[in-house]
């Protein structure tokens, strides 16, 4: 069986339904290839308002979003597949790319005897941190003026330069 | 664990997933760390898209490693731009890709693995 992650603030559902992360265009989904597919709302009901985190007042509804959610649905799982195929699931995985990604490394970390492997795509892990070093960036680009802004010119000179000093392949520089 | 990041995402900087695996890496070693996780450092991927929209079915991948508890090894992943054809070789970080110097650029046999 395979647990699919992604979503967070929103509450929207993941239906397990769809494809996951990195898979070749041409590659069956994981139901069609006879996994038990599943995935949650990560433990609240979503509001239309973006980012909108209110949610997190109600004690357990925070606990799901940074975690509980991933284990109780797991564990669901593994009780309707012992109901309905009288045996446990060969592998139990976690997929999930951003903050599905994120959630797979707290699969492997906080609830590691759940799962047999995780696959974790640039994972939104640290997230406070990680918007406030956005903001930094942002800073520096907007400081004095914009002076420290790098043009796509003066990119692109600076790359030819270093391509010409190092004589790196154009096509593989460029492509 | 397959950890996975593009260098060109336009989301989430790379070097946050670097930053966690070094830490890892501080905590359980080299050779204890790599007996579970393999982390690739994707140039051109970005976040579900890119310049190299890399695909490389990481599902099958894991199942892989799971059930014959063989590490992957040599994986390729393809560019899924739509009229691309190129591929390139999946280098466990801090290996990168290097084009050998000849051959098709657009072929993962034409690269190697470089630290």
């Amino acid at each position: 069986m395979v647990q699919l992650g992604g979503r967070f603030f929103d509450g929207k559902l993941v239906t397990g339904l769809g494809a996951t992360v990195g898979a070749r265009p041409g590659t069956p989904l994981p139901l069609a290839q006879g996994y038990v597919t599943l995935g949650s709302d990560s433990g609240h009901r979503g509001k239309k308002t973006v980012g909108d985190a209110t949610f997190a007042l109600n004690e357990e509804a925070l606990r799901n979003s940074v975690g509980d959610q991933i284990k109780k649905v797991n564990d669901v799982a593994f009780a309707l597949i012992h109901r309905r195929c009288e045996r446990a699931p060969i592998h139990s995985y976690f997929v999930g790319g951003s903050q599905g990604g994120h959630e797979a490394l707290i699969a492997a970390q906080l609830f590691g005897k759940d799962f047999d492997g995780v696959v974790s795509v640039f994972p939104a892990y640290n997230f406070t941190l990680l918007q406030l070093g956005s903001n930094a960036v942002a800073k520096a680009g907007y400081a004095d003026g914009g002076s420290g802004w790098l043009s796509e010119g003066k990119l692109w000179q600076d790359v030819a330069a270093a391509r010409d000093s190092r004589r790196i392949h154009h096509s593989v520089q460029y492509s | 664990m397959l950890l996975l990041h593009g260098t060109a995402d336009e989301s989430i900087t790379p070097y946050n997933t670097v930053s966690y695996y070094e830490r890892l890496r501080a905590r359980y070693g080299l050779a204890g760390l790599t007996s579970f996780i393999r982390f690739y450092l994707v140039p051109g991927y970005g976040h579900y898209s890119g310049i190299f929209d890399a695909r490389w079915d990481p599902l099958d991948v894991l199942d892989a490693w799971v059930s014959t508890g063989r590490a992957p090894k040599a994986l390729v992943a393809d560019d899924a731009n739509q009229g691309s054809r190129r591929s390139r070789p999946l280098c466990a970080y801090p290996a990168w890709p290097k084009y050998v110097g000849k051959g098709d650029p657009n072929a993962a046999a034409s690269f190697t693995f470089t630290d």
